[in-house]
């Protein structure tokens, strides 16, 4: 799983998904929102980005979703070609299809985890801040980008499709990375802003929490998409 | 044995219609048709990787939503896209994938690469497109498969290799218990090997049968234009006039005689093909 997860960065693998041109467009216009979202954490927290110290801590905290954002991009659910021609039941297919969803949100979390770094040094151990951090990252972990090469297949597939343009996901990414840009402007800042975790805990509760959910719908589809190569194994009306 | 029953399969504006023939143990068949026609897809169905919207496909006697790991334990198979990690070497794509296979023999795989003119540690990517092929080729024959589907390999082969994979093929087939599917281009090929024949053409199946029927069924008839059209119109299939003379592809029955002065041939498949293709006044 891990030869799996590691060989999509490879240039050979990258060149091929920049030509699903859904998810990586997409990613771009998400990206894109950072720095306008870091500006916006900033200014609520009232902190700058002056200092060195600080830019590296806040680099810490922001990367990490950066990388996130990246990986859902370049590892899509669907297998390749050759695993829907080896034996395997349904049931094989499906752990591999599966597994390697969960083994891909577990590996984002412990990146995000690993942005928490800063948050240590600064001596902070506000838990709740914590918390809404990690949940934020939970939420961007579990996306997944739909694939161009369901159309090349020739796939008569019109289920739900993860989609980056997808309603959800269009809310979804600028909702949490606002209030991940703002909770790493609040660490940063280090004092008690009542507020700011009050506003994370609703945005999360009535925004990221209800479009996660509405999205789950459609990883489901993709993931059970994902265990035949056509994406159904249904018969289709003619 | 492959059994395909009225299968029918719309691909967007494509569609596959009403495919209904019967490849015995032990046969090579060759699959082929111009651009087009609709050889992918049928072998993606045969593979179990597209569902038939209409019919049924049977390997074995057994069908995919049953027994698919059972079917593809005993598939070799080589496409034009290439299946293998480029990332890795040749023999840790093989472990990788023969894992899943009941009988892959990692011995097997190097004599097959040796065989072949490849280095088990050599990386699959930095590979030339003959040679992922015959790298392909060497693991669908390391798991000791019933039935290889091939899907144009020979395209990207030199000729000293082509040779070489006929032998190979003809080795595979010595047991007169498995078969092989080949879909190319290469007719005089088939013309040396094939026991049964699909001709598709724009999605429909023109001819299935072993060859035997092909070649009795069908006749290139060369000679003077005027004698040619002598012959019921109903049995010309094409008449071509060159300035030299003409030639025409027409249907043959035990009972049908023929002009002295003309040439009688059986066709080649190609022939078959181009002048098939050229009824009604179509062309390629």
């Amino acid at each position: 799983m891990v030869r799996n997860y590691l060989k999509a960065f490879r240039w050979s693998e990258l060149k091929k998904m920049w030509k699903e041109q859904n998810q990586i467009s997409w990613l771009i216009v998400y990206m894109g929102m950072i720095p306008i979202y870091s500006r916006l954490g900033m200014g609520f927290a009232n902190v700058s980005l002056d200092k060195t110290e600080s830019l590296i801590i806040y680099l810490a905290l922001v990367l990490p979703v950066i990388l996130i954002l990246i990986s859902a991009a370049i590892h899509p659910i669907r297998l390749s070609k050759n695993m829907y021609l080896c034996p395997m039941t349904i049931q094989d297919r499906k752990n591999m299809v599966y597994h390697g969803y969960y083994f891909r949100i577990g590996l984002h979390m412990m990146i995000a985890i690993a942005g928490l770094i800063g948050y240590i040094l600064l001596g902070n151990n506000d838990v709740l801040l914590v918390l809404e951090y990690l949940a934020n990252s939970f939420v961007l972990s579990i996306l997944s980008p739909a694939s161009n090469s369901w159309e090349k297949e020739g796939t008569n597939r019109d289920n739900k499709r993860a989609d980056w343009n997808n309603w959800q996901i269009i809310f979804l990414i600028p909702a949490t990375l606002i209030c991940h840009c703002v909770l790493a402007g609040t660490i940063l800042d280090g004092k008690d802003l009542l507020a700011v975790k009050i506003g994370g805990f609703l945005a999360l509760l009535l925004i990221e929490l209800p479009l996660a959910l509405s999205y789950r719908k459609v990883i489901t589809c993709e993931l059970e998409a994902a265990l035949y190569f056509e994406g159904s194994s249904k018969k289709e009306k003619t | 044995m492959i059994r395909l029953e009225n299968v029918s399969k719309r691909l967007g504006k494509f569609q596959l219609e009403n495919l209904t023939f019967e490849i015995p143990e032990g046969y090579i068949c060759g699959l082929v048709g111009l651009n087009g026609a609709g050889k992918t897809t049928l072998l993606h169905l045969i593979l179990g990787l597209y569902y038939p919207q209409e019919g049924r496909v049977e390997i074995d006697g057994s069908l995919y939503e049953n027994t698919e790991k059972e079917i593809h334990d005993e598939i070799g198979t080589v496409l034009t896209e290439e299946l293998f990690d480029p990332g890795l070497t040749l023999m840790e794509n093989a472990e990788e994938y023969g894992r899943y296979y009941s009988r892959f023999s990692r011995v097997k795989m190097e004599e097959y690469l040796s065989r072949f003119g490849l280095q088990p540690k050599q990386r699959f990517g930095r590979l030339s497109k003959g040679q992922k092929l015959k790298a392909q080729f060497a693991f669908a024959l390391s798991h000791d498969p019933k039935l290889l589907i091939l899907d144009e390999p020979t395209a990207n082969f030199d000729p000293q290799f082509r040779e070489q994979f006929l032998e190979v093929l003809t080795e595979f087939m010595e047991d007169g218990k498995r078969s092989v599917i080949l879909a190319t281009h290469l007719t005089e090929d088939l013309d040396r090997l094939a026991d049964y024949l699909i001709y598709l053409e724009n999605g429909k199946q023109i001819f299935a049968g072993d060859i035997e029927s092909f070649r009795e069924g069908y006749r290139i008839v060369s000679g003077e234009s005027y004698k040619i059209r002598l012959l019921p119109p109903d049995r010309i299939l094409h008449l071509e006039e060159k300035p030299y003379g003409a030639k025409a592809l027409v249907k043959h029955g035990r009972q049908n005689h023929y002009d002295k002065e003309l040439q009688i041939n059986y066709p080649t498949i190609e022939e078959f093909m181009y002048f098939y293709s050229k009824r009604y006044g179509k062309s390629h």
